[in-house]
């Protein structure tokens, strides 16, 4: 038998997984569904305007993204919990498989059915009345590539609070907050004293040339052409960002979750 | 099945075991008992792979029981003293656990759920504490494991599940398992646990089979207290004298007695023992 992996007992345990956490998942999907339907109603009652297909597909996105942050704290919160985590662990599956079967419910099936029950709620409502909710989402959702992108990036995210559900024990989703936005406050602070110490010059040639620069997204950073030293800053700073935002940060968080499950104790 | 050697722990800087020693065979039922706080619960645990030693080595089985190998974990079991159960049917939970068990009896987890008088397809959160434990013991049983680790498995449980238990456990015991039950109920499961093992803060005080201490201590109920006894409680009747046995003649152990003799008497118990 492989420790460290087996696929027989990897999709037993996707069985075990999904049998057991499926009410979980259902009622985040249909919550965020009936969020809608709610919607929906409000604006039948109080005679509201109509709502564009394309500020309901904003919404489908902001409740899959919820349902993915959401997704590990609901799902495998006792993981780590003194008590309530010896059962799982001691389940005869590899850190590795457990580690799988987590990922894959939270990165992919809760979302997946988030997004979906919306659609659905959303499509049923806009064939009923399509008066007020006029247009599909499912027609404006974007390419395959933009959707992809922001699930991509969404993931990232998402890692990152696994990894604190893993690495806290009590009060995990404040923690988890609270260390997201020191990580964001201690980035700023390594970009700013980057800019006002080693690349001083170029900053204040920037900041004294006659030019305004604007930004749509961090990845136009990268296409920036012009002035040699200025394009070189931001195109640094950009590929940085690069860098940590897309393999430092989900490589650590991956990591660290791994880890973490491995080496838990209670 | 379990070899303990000089093995250190400590949560912080609060010491629980500093050079235990032990070796754990299979076909026996082990008494793991002592004080509150002397690490009888640390102990399953280590052993169960919950927690990872200082220093000095723990095998179970051929294993470092926290590498927690699904081959390892597959021929182990482990009830905590407060188990809760969660929020689905206890038939659906042993089902979709007990395929990750090689030896896993779905048979004889309905036999003795029928023997416990629990309802498989009531949901965990729907069974009071006793009951819940009842389910997860028969699971253990149920899963044919090598080594079955129990913290405390007779509490919250009725006076005829007492007995319910002890019957299962000692029908459960074969040559291939190892059972391990910490307990300060002793009197719950007395005539089933053998060997005795008694821990304190210092490691282990005593490990010996019943034979062995009913042929070195004597167990008596004397109108008074014995002289130069090792240990006098006063009971109903008279006094429980712990003395040593110098007739030769077995004794029936008083596994509550023996408990509070070693810890007086530590060193001297440690000697008789020894020698």
């Amino acid at each position: 038998m492989n420790e460290f992996f087996d696929i027989n007992r990897f999709f037993k345990l996707v069985r075990k997984e999904y049998s057991e956490r499926l009410p979980v998942i259902l009622k985040i999907a249909v919550i965020f569904s009936l969020l809608l339907i709610g919607f929906w109603v409000s604006v039948i009652v109080f005679n509201g305007s109509e709502v564009s297909a394309q500020a309901r597909v904003l919404y489908i996105y902001a409740a899959t993204f919820l349902s993915m942050l959401m997704a590990p704290f609901n799902l495998y919160k006792s993981y780590n919990h003194p008590k309530k985590g010896i059962d799982y662990i001691v389940l005869p599956a590899s850190a590795m498989e457990k580690f799988l079967s987590m990922l894959l419910n939270s990165v992919i099936v809760l979302p997946l059915a988030t997004f979906l029950g919306v659609l659905l709620a959303d499509t049923l409502i806009a064939t009923v009345n399509p008066s007020l909710f006029e247009g599909f989402a499912i027609a404006k959702l974007g390419t395959l590539g933009v959707v992809a992108e922001k699930y991509g990036e969404a993931v990232i995210i998402q890692l990152g609070f696994i990894f604190g559900n893993f690495l806290f024990i009590k009060n995990k989703v404040f923690k988890t907050l609270m260390s997201a936005a020191g990580l964001y406050i201690l980035f700023a602070m390594v970009i700013m004293l980057l800019l006002t110490t080693v690349f001083k010059s170029d900053f204040e040639a920037l900041q004294n040339m006659n030019t305004s620069i604007k930004v749509e997204s961090i990845s136009e950073l990268g296409n920036i052409t012009g002035s040699e030293g200025l394009t070189s800053l931001l195109k640094g700073f950009y590929y940085s960002v690069v860098v940590i935002f897309y393999v430092i940060c989900p490589v650590a968080f991956l990591g660290g979750t791994f880890y973490k499950m491995k080496t838990q104790q209670y | 099945m379990v070899t303990i050697e000089n093995l250190h722990f400590s949560y912080s800087r609060h010491t629980v075991f500093n050079g235990v020693t032990m070796k754990l065979e299979a076909g026996k039922i082990y008494g793991l008992l002592g004080q509150n706080g002397v690490g009888k619960t640390t102990l399953l645990k280590i052993i169960s792979g919950l927690l990872r030693v200082k220093s000095g080595s723990c095998r179970v089985m051929e294993h470092n029981p926290f590498n927690r190998e699904p081959g390892f974990l597959g021929e182990l079991y482990f009830i905590p003293e407060d188990f809760t159960g969660p929020d689905m049917e206890v038939n659906k939970f042993a089902r979709l656990r007990g395929e990750f068990y090689p030896n896993y009896d779905e048979n004889k987890f309905s036999r003795l759920m029928t023997e416990f008088e629990v309802n498989g397809n009531e949901k965990f959160t729907r069974l009071s504490f006793g009951q819940q434990k009842k389910a997860i013991i028969a699971f253990a049983l149920s899963t044919n494991t090598k080594l079955i680790l129990m913290d405390e498995p007779s509490n919250g449980l009725d006076i005829p599940s007492k007995a319910q238990l002890r019957r299962v456990i000692s029908q459960a015991s074969s040559d291939d398992t190892c059972i391990i039950i910490s307990t300060h109920q002793v009197r719950d499961l007395e005539n089933l646990i053998d060997p005795i093992i008694i821990l304190d803060k210092n490691g282990v005080l005593l490990n010996a089979t019943i034979e062995e201490i009913s042929r070195k201590l004597c167990f008596e109920l004397s109108p008074m207290p014995g002289e130069g006894a090792i240990y006098n409680e006063p009971a109903l009747g008279g006094y429980i004298v712990v003395d040593r046995n110098r007739s030769g003649e077995e004794c029936k152990v008083n596994i509550e007695a023996l408990f509070n003799a070693v810890l007086l008497n530590k060193k001297l118990i440690k000697d008789i023992f020894n020698n």
